[in-house]
């Protein structure tokens, strides 16, 4: 997958129309863009034999092979590919199946604009991640484990046929997998909802209980970590570290006067900037152990050790997870960069600033925490907004709202 | 039984006593005629008594005459002991109210045949009067309209239940002349009914009678008409018992009503998924049309600009070749290519919209009163189009209509359902017997023939039958072999209520384990009362 190749895409419908009006309407894209139509699941299994693609946009309802299949195969044979579906049915039951095979669900009628938004960014992401290993692995995945304690407490609160939603609701804005997972549902239009979520509570509220519940105690929408495979202290230690950021982050963002919504995708940046670290303690555990004794024997950051194992750091990887899950772009770009800010193009303040500043501040306010040491201000980035002086401001007044 | 006697001679007051004892009567002895009729007068009094005619101040006579005037319902045994034997004073006694009288000095058989007499009719009373009591409380409880009226035409029995319903107090009821109650309904067919009972002798039924009760609500009375023998015999009196349907009629409307939601609610998802396929195409389309045209437009202003040049530098080379590049760049070929198959594509879909509208606007026909005549096949064809998204990935579905089938008088909503009934029905047949992910393909098969005077409707489908277990109770209400969530076994029993009662028709099937089952309705093509009306 070079980057300088065209990117190809595969269209499955059983609508040949359908496929046609796409073809049309995206026949501007065709020098970027390998566009293949195929009419049903048959035609597209064959094309998928035939040749490679990066992404798949599918129907789910067809007759013979239907989009769950497709998408099921296309996971386990070619699980780099980004997987979308393109539907009108309003079956909940495949809906809910769709949460874990597919990375976004568009919900027909839908804008060929959004379809071509949603390839883009998926594509952007790209070039965060170089290591196909990597690339698989973070297609492949379809939720992100739980801290156990929460775990057990949402599926004992969910048996509970008379929980209030706010409970549920506050136990899932707890942790940062349930977060994740929930954002994809509501920012995907997978339940006819697609719009700004300001918030995880909100998410949650709009899907309502029935389908939480059935999405968690039947679809098994939520996982939790092995205790065995994981060390739990290290665990933890993310925990309390990630929810800090995420109450500094959102400070900071209200300190610099950024708008709402900015404010709200700092706190949930803030929240999950370091969710690709969870991603490879899950996926990879002994080998992210190594890393870890690597990094204190060496006493190099973390972030280098995993760069030197999967040319790219756990800020790359969460990045591009929640990337193809649909998540909003100042969200991504916030989790991308959070060590470099300066490696990204923005000048002006954005919740990768509230996100960077939150990151260093609680490692300054914990120095006994062991990346402190490496974890530093980019300073090149703060030139670059005319922040540098205005930092002591910012961390003075960040401390003194605590 | 307690027993009264009242003399002022100790010795007959003896001789009473024991007569009495040896007949299991319980004598209570007073010496007075005041005193006699304190007891009588008192609360459960002895219903039988002997009365001397001779005590001092008020005599046994005078106790007679007090008693029947105070007490003229009840039916007290009262015998006069006297020593009088002459006939005058016989008749004075008994005109006075003495039930019987016993001659001084006593004959004891005669004294006990007596007494015996008194308390066997005395029995015979309570019987009758506890058997009434027990009738009346029967007539009571009957929680019906039930009004007796007389061959007279007048009414002698209102109970509550009347009363209540048509606002009128049985005391005012009572004794009036049935046919000028304010009652308001359809006297005329009310006459009619009550002579046709009278005159054949036999029960007569009135269903869904309209009413319009005191505070202007139209009710529903299932009335009966019954022949009545009233006191004379040749002329008889009737007797009506009627019931309020108003709320079982309404509960009625409302299955069928809440079955209808019920089956739109289901078809809603399927007809958005069917009409969301042409809306994304022709969206798409649409849009794809409007860049190509403004890419044309651009092209057509740079051709005039080339034309210009040319005709300005009379070297076209320059010109021509930038046009060509524009030409490429825009990718013309494939835009004049495409142009017209979007065009077409866009009719189909428009149009395949409009289809599915309109199908949804007949299927859901305004429920009306009247039936009217429509071509069965236009509405089989609708219903299937609006259940198409449950079949299409589960089965095919085949038509044939007989050509020579007229317009079938029905009410087209409810006739409708049925049919969607019985393809949901098919649908979830085959896919039972396919399973649920099964690439293979049942088949619908809907006929219609013209049969006499019948309209023949089959809907056959290559399912897997109705289990024999199931068979005698498929039209039941809330039977269903389906799962939970699936059907709520409203749908043939619906159907059986709207062919059978609604249309005068029949609904049968045929069925083989495995193989599949054929629905045969049958409706009249033109309804009884619709042919009187046509020979008007």
């Amino acid at each position: 997958m070079s980057e300088n190749s065209n990117l190809r895409i595969l269209f499955v419908d059983d609508e040949r129309k359908i496929l046609d009006g796409i073809r049309r309407k995206l026949h501007s894209m065709r020098k970027e863009w390998d566009m293949v139509f195929a009419v049903g699941g048959y035609e597209a299994k064959k094309q998928l034999m035939g040749s490679h693609f990066d992404v798949i946009v599918t129907d789910m309802l067809m007759p013979g092979t239907s989009g769950q299949e497709l998408l099921n195969i296309v996971r386990e044979k070619y699980p780099e590919m980004i997987r979308l579906v393109l539907s009108g049915y309003s079956d909940q039951e495949i809906i809910m199946q769709t949460t874990k095979t597919a990375h976004q669900y568009l919900s027909k009628p839908c804008n060929v604009d959004d379809i071509k938004a949603a390839i883009q960014r998926s594509l952007s992401l790209r070039k965060l991640l170089k290591e196909p290993r990597l690339t698989r692995l973070a297609a492949q995945l379809k939720t992100i484990p739980s801290l156990p304690a929460i775990y057990n407490e949402i599926m004992t609160k969910l048996q509970n046929p008379t929980v209030p939603l706010k409970e549920i609701a506050e136990i899932i804005s707890q942790d940062i997998g349930m977060s994740a997972k929930m954002l994809q549902i509501v920012n995907s239009s997978f339940f006819g909802v697609a719009k700004h979520i300001e918030s995880v509570e909100r998410a949650v509220s709009l899907l309502g209980l029935d389908i939480i519940r059935s999405l968690v105690l039947s679809f098994h929408l939520f996982e939790k970590f092995k205790e065995r495979e994981v060390n739990i202290n290290v665990l933890n230690r993310v925990w309390v570290h990630s929810m800090a950021v995420a109450g500094y982050s959102k400070k900071l963002a209200e300190i610099m006067n950024l708008d709402g919504k900015l404010i709200d995708y700092s706190y949930m940046a803030g929240m999950m900037h370091d969710i690709g670290k969870l991603i490879l303690m899950a996926e990879v555990p002994q080998t992210y152990q190594s890393l870890l004794r690597e990094a204190i024997n060496d006493n190099t950051p973390l972030r280098i050790k995993e760069h030197d194992a999967f040319h790219a750091s756990h800020a790359e990887l969460g990045a591009y997870v929640l990337g193809i899950w649909g998540l909003q772009q100042p969200v991504i770009e916030a989790i991308a960069y959070h060590h470099h800010p300066s490696a990204s193009p923005t000048t002006i303040p954005t919740p990768l600033t509230a996100v960077h500043l939150a990151n260093v501040f609680d490692y300054e306010i914990n120095p006994s925490h062991r990346d402190s040491q490496h974890c530093s201000l980019d300073i090149e980035y703060l030139d670059r907004l005319d922040l540098t002086k205005k930092v002591d401001k910012l961390r003075k007044r960040l401390i003194q709202s605590l | 039984m307690k027993a009264l006697i009242a003399d002022d001679d100790f010795v007959i007051q003896e001789v009473l006593k024991s007569v009495m004892k040896m007949l299991d009567l319980e004598p209570i002895v007073v010496d007075t005629g005041i005193e006699a009729l304190r007891v009588l007068n008192g609360s459960d009094p002895p219903m039988i008594a002997t009365l001397d005619w001779s005590m001092p101040g008020m005599s046994g006579l005078d106790v007679c005459k007090a008693i029947r005037i105070q007490h003229p319902t009840v039916p007290f045994y009262l015998i006069i002991i006297t020593a009088y034997s002459d006939r005058e004073s016989l008749v004075s006694a008994l005109e006075a109210g003495a039930s019987d009288f016993i001659r001084k000095p006593f004959d004891v058989p005669e004294l006990s045949a007596r007494l015996e007499t008194g308390k066997r009719l005395i029995q015979m009373q309570n019987r009758i009067e506890n058997q009434f009591k027990a009738n009346e409380q029967l007539i009571a409880s009957i929680n019906s309209i039930l009004i007796s009226v007389d061959e007279d035409n007048i009414v002698k029995h209102w109970n509550h239940i009347a009363a209540e319903i048509f606002g009128i107090a049985e005391d005012d009821a009572l004794g009036q002349n049935f046919s000028i109650l304010p009652i308001e309904w359809n006297w005329e067919k009310i006459g009619q009914m009550v002579d046709r009972c009278i005159l054949a002798d036999e029960v007569v039924l009135l269903n869904d009678f309209s009413y319009i009760d005191p505070e202007d609500r139209e009710l529903f009375l299932n009335i009966s008409i019954n022949p009545y023998i009233g006191s004379s015999i040749d002329k008889r009196g009737f007797l009506i018992i009627a019931n309020d349907v108003t709320e079982q009629k309404f509960i009625e409307s409302q299955l069928m009503h809440s079955q209808k939601l019920e089956s739109i609610g289901q078809l809603a998802a399927g007809i958005a998924h069917e009409i969301n396929t042409p809306v994304q195409f022709v969206t798409d389309n649409t849009e794809f049309l409007k860049e190509s045209i403004e890419t044309i437009s651009g092209i057509l202003e740079k051709c005039e600009d080339a034309l210009k040049e040319c005709a300005e530098k009379h070297n076209c080379n320059d010109s021509l070749e930038k046009l060509q590049e524009l030409k490429d760049e825009a990718d013309a070929d494939f835009l004049l290519d495409e142009i017209p198959y979007a065009l077409n594509q866009n009719l189909e879909g428009l149009q395949k919209i409009a289809t599915i509208v309109k199908a949804m606007k007949e299927f859901s026909y305004p429920p009306q009163t009247q039936m009217v005549p429509i071509d069965l096949s236009e509405a089989i064809k609708n219903t299937s189009i609006v259940a198409r998204n449950e079949w299409k990935y589960i089965s095919e579905l085949k038509m044939e209509f007989d050509e020579d089938l007229p317009p079938v008088y029905c009410h087209p909503g409810e006739l409708n359902q049925v049919f969607l009934n019985l393809i949901i029905n098919a649908v979830h047949a085959i896919q039972e017997k396919l399973g649920e992910t099964s690439q293979e393909m049942g088949l619908i098969t809907i006929t219609t023939r013209k049969d006499g005077d019948m309209a023949e409707i089959k809907v056959t489908d290559t399912g897997s039958g109705i289990p024999e277990k199931a068979q005698n109770r498929i039209f039941d209400p809330f039977f269903t072999t389906k799962d939970v969530g699936k059907g709520t076994g409203q749908g043939l029993f619906i159907c059986h209520s709207v062919i059978v009662d609604k249309h005068k028709g029949s609904i049968t099937f045929d069925t083989q384990q495995g193989k599949g089952t054929t629905f045969t309705i049958k409706i009249p093509i033109i309804p009884e009362d619709q042919k009187e009306d046509d020979d008007e």
